[in-house]
């Protein structure tokens, strides 16, 4: 089976794009207006919900940049994963019934809604979709750029086109994206994620079993030979040190709220009382999932310094060459698949809400009204993002992709925590604080981008975005206690006392 | 003092100890180094580098975990009972960060770092951080689950939102149908 190993992966891949393409023609003909297209009717299920949510989470990064971080900095990275049980709790705690009962309300179709009713600010509306927009940007740029880099190498490596520019690569992947994503809006966008989601449980289950054996002697023996080279990457902080980690932990925990692609969904579910469910369903898949991550860091690690293997150039090579090297090839094959899965979710989510933001949430605060015929117009502004996203991916320098796709994150985690996490649960919050803390994260970010770009180090390697966070939360709580308390409306009185 | 207060309180704390980081001098491999013999892989070198942030690190860590458990509560009605139930489970988050930070501890002055004590093919304080820390907070999934109705979603609360949402559509239909 192995003289077949690339055509097997290949064909994965393929039979996994196909199928995508199958789910958006389904999709298609369940979306019928602009509230099926963003919300996807407020009709799913428990289980479709909760495994939508955590395939969203687990993007690209989980599967290639993680196994490379853990080779990399040891367990250091696993912070990332272990906030995931807490982070979620918050999501789930804070937003997850809170914002059902804003959509069931006011019929809202986005989060810049849900804050523009909180809030009673169109300038609310307007920043909030900004801020989403930038993000959405800056993200989707890196996960395109992810998804062709990984479809060049299965392509060439397969001998089918063997020098295929990256640019085919970005037009192919994301043909099949804005497809789906076009045609079925939401509704193909959760149901691919249901899909991917599954893929990608299945895929992590089987990967931990082979890293499990990639030493005779399980994982005792890749901690000892780990600890033996180097005691510190095994440590709990791993070769970044406590107050990077402890950084770490805090940014990734609290800021899961923040990510819109997640949060939006939370609006989905058909009934409040299921998002009991949904919180057990998206953390297990996540914790499933996210197996693949460690274990295959740990091993690469410790068959690099027994000699197993020969050391990586790229420390991202981890999760492909051990695939290659210790995997059969139909698993290969799925884990490569898993990884399309992986961005694809992530993406798809990105494009809904960044289209929802140009043709909904700021026409509607700029003339107090939604474009006419919105439907329309979603599939166009789909069409508009990924491509200004894939030209943003390929024509910019690579650092310049992996520092946008971080700020990103950071931009949703500091204008989303605050303004929805605890204003959504606090009455006393208000709209200028909330316009402020906005703008500070905004301001904030960039600025901390600028730093960076400039070399500008912080000590202990403490995680910027951690820094931006505590400022804009700092910003939001301030300048609420120092505002009149606001006058709510009816409406949001009774949202907020359920 | 009103929990909002309290979780306001906490960020300071937070804030305050990221700025006292920036004062404390940092030790060469402080946040790692590159290794001396494969490339594209960093160690962490000697663990003495940790031993004048202990104390911050830990203190960090302690006020993160209250400030996540203190956020929890400010999504649900509470009776006495069950904050009972969520002091505990944050008392379990930060008993197994302590447990983590001390065993890490004494496998630096055990000396022998290099061969560290394992549980579950993990060393000690890993297997802290991981199982422990990790798993520690299936007690508020658990608790979400098992007590939605009598603190997150109350049904005499919902139906009251109901109402307010059948009224206002009562209302819209009303001014649609002028």
């Amino acid at each position: 089976m192995d003289e077949h190993r690339n055509a097997i992966v290949f064909g994965c891949v393929a039979g996994y794009m196909l199928f995508c393409i199958l789910i958006g023609l389904w999709a298609m003909r369940k979306t019928r207006s602009a509230h099926d297209f963003f919300m996807a009717g407020r009709n799913l299920g428990a289980l479709v919900t909760g495994i939508a949510i955590f395939s969203s989470t687990l993007s690209g990064f989980g599967f290639v940049g993680g196994p490379g971080l853990i080779y990399k900095m040891g367990i250091s990275s696993v912070w990332m994963v272990i906030c995931t049980a807490i982070g979620f709790c918050l999501s789930f705690y804070l937003v997850g019934k809170r914002i059902w009962l804003f959509a069931a309300m006011k019929e809202t179709v986005s989060l810049p809604d849900v804050v523009a009713t909180r809030y009673r600010s169109e300038l609310s509306r307007f920043l909030m979709a900004l801020a989403i927009l930038l993000g959405v940007m800056a993200y989707l740029g890196s996960q395109i750029k992810a998804m062709a880099q990984v479809l060049q190498d299965i392509m060439s490596r397969g001998n089918f086109w063997e020098h295929i520019s990256l640019e085919w690569c970005v037009v192919i992947s994301c043909a099949v994206l804005v497809f789906y994503c076009v045609t079925g809006g939401i509704i193909a966008s959760v149901y691919t994620d249901l899909f991917q989601g599954l893929i990608m449980i299945v895929a992590a289950l089987l990967v931990f079993f082979y890293a499990y054996r990639a030493l005779p002697g399980g994982f005792t023996e890749m901690s000892q030979t780990i600890a033996r080279d180097d005691p510190e990457s095994m440590s709990p902080w791993g070769t970044l040190g406590m107050l990077g980690c402890m950084s770490w932990y805090f940014l990734f925990a609290l800021g899961g709220v923040g990510q819109p692609h997640i949060v939006t969904k939370m609006m989905m579910n058909k009934k409040v009382r299921d998002v009991r469910f949904i919180l057990p369903i998206s953390v297990i898949g996540f914790a499933v999932s996210a197996l693949l991550w460690i274990s295959i860091g740990l091993a690469m690690r410790a068959l690099v310094l027994q000699g197993l293997h020969s050391e990586l150039a790229e420390a991202d090579a981890a999760a492909p060459q051990f695939l290659q090297v210790k995997t059969p090839a139909i698993l290969a094959g799925i884990v490569f698949a898993a990884l399309f899965a992986a961005i694809m979710s992530t993406a798809d989510g990105f494009l809904n809400i960044g289209a929802a933001a140009l043709v909904h949430d700021i026409p509607q605060s700029l003339r107090g009204k939604s474009l006419k015929k919105e439907l329309f117009w979603a599939r166009i502004a789909t069409v508009g993002l990924a491509a200004a996203a894939a030209l943003f991916s390929l024509y910019s320098p690579d650092k310049m992709i992996a520092m946008l796709g971080s700020f990103g994150w950071g931009i949703f985690a500091a204008a989303i925590v605050p303004v929805v996490a605890i204003g959504l649960n606090w009455k006393r919050g208000t709209a200028l604080a909330a316009n402020v803390a906005i703008a500070a994260s905004l301001l904030i970010n960039f600025s901390v981008m600028f730093m960076r770009k400039l070399e500008v180090p912080i000590p202990y390697k403490i995680h910027e975005g951690a820094i931006a966070l505590i400022a804009s939360i700092c910003i939001f709580f301030s300048i609420s206690l120092l505002s009149k308390p606001p006058a709510l409306s009816e409406e949001v009185e009774a949202v907020m006392d359920v | 003092m009103k929990l909002a207060n309290w979780i306001f309180a906490l960020f300071l704390g937070i804030g305050l100890l990221f700025t006292i980081a920036f004062f404390i001098p940092e030790v060469p491999s402080s946040h790692g180094q590159p290794h001396p013999e494969i490339q594209e892989m960093s160690i962490g070198g000697d663990g003495q580098r940790s031993v004048n942030i202990l104390w911050l690190g830990t203190a960090l860590g302690i006020l993160e975990l209250m400030l996540f458990a203190s956020l929890l509560c400010l999504a649900l009605h509470l009776d006495a009972k069950q904050r009972v139930w969520m002091a505990a489970g944050a008392g379990l988050m930060i008993l197994c960060f302590l447990a983590m930070v001390f065993s890490y501890r004494s496998v630096l002055v055990a000396g022998n770092p290099a061969n560290p004590p394992i549980f579950l093919g993990l060393p000690r304080p890993t297997a802290f951080m991981i199982y422990g820390l990790g798993l520690a907070p299936l007690v508020f999934i658990l608790f979400y689950v098992v007590q939605f109705d009598s603190c997150v979603l109350k049904p005499e609360r919902y139906e009251k939102f109901q109402q307010v949402l059948a009224d206002q559509q009562r209302q819209q239909s009303i001014e649609e149908n002028r």
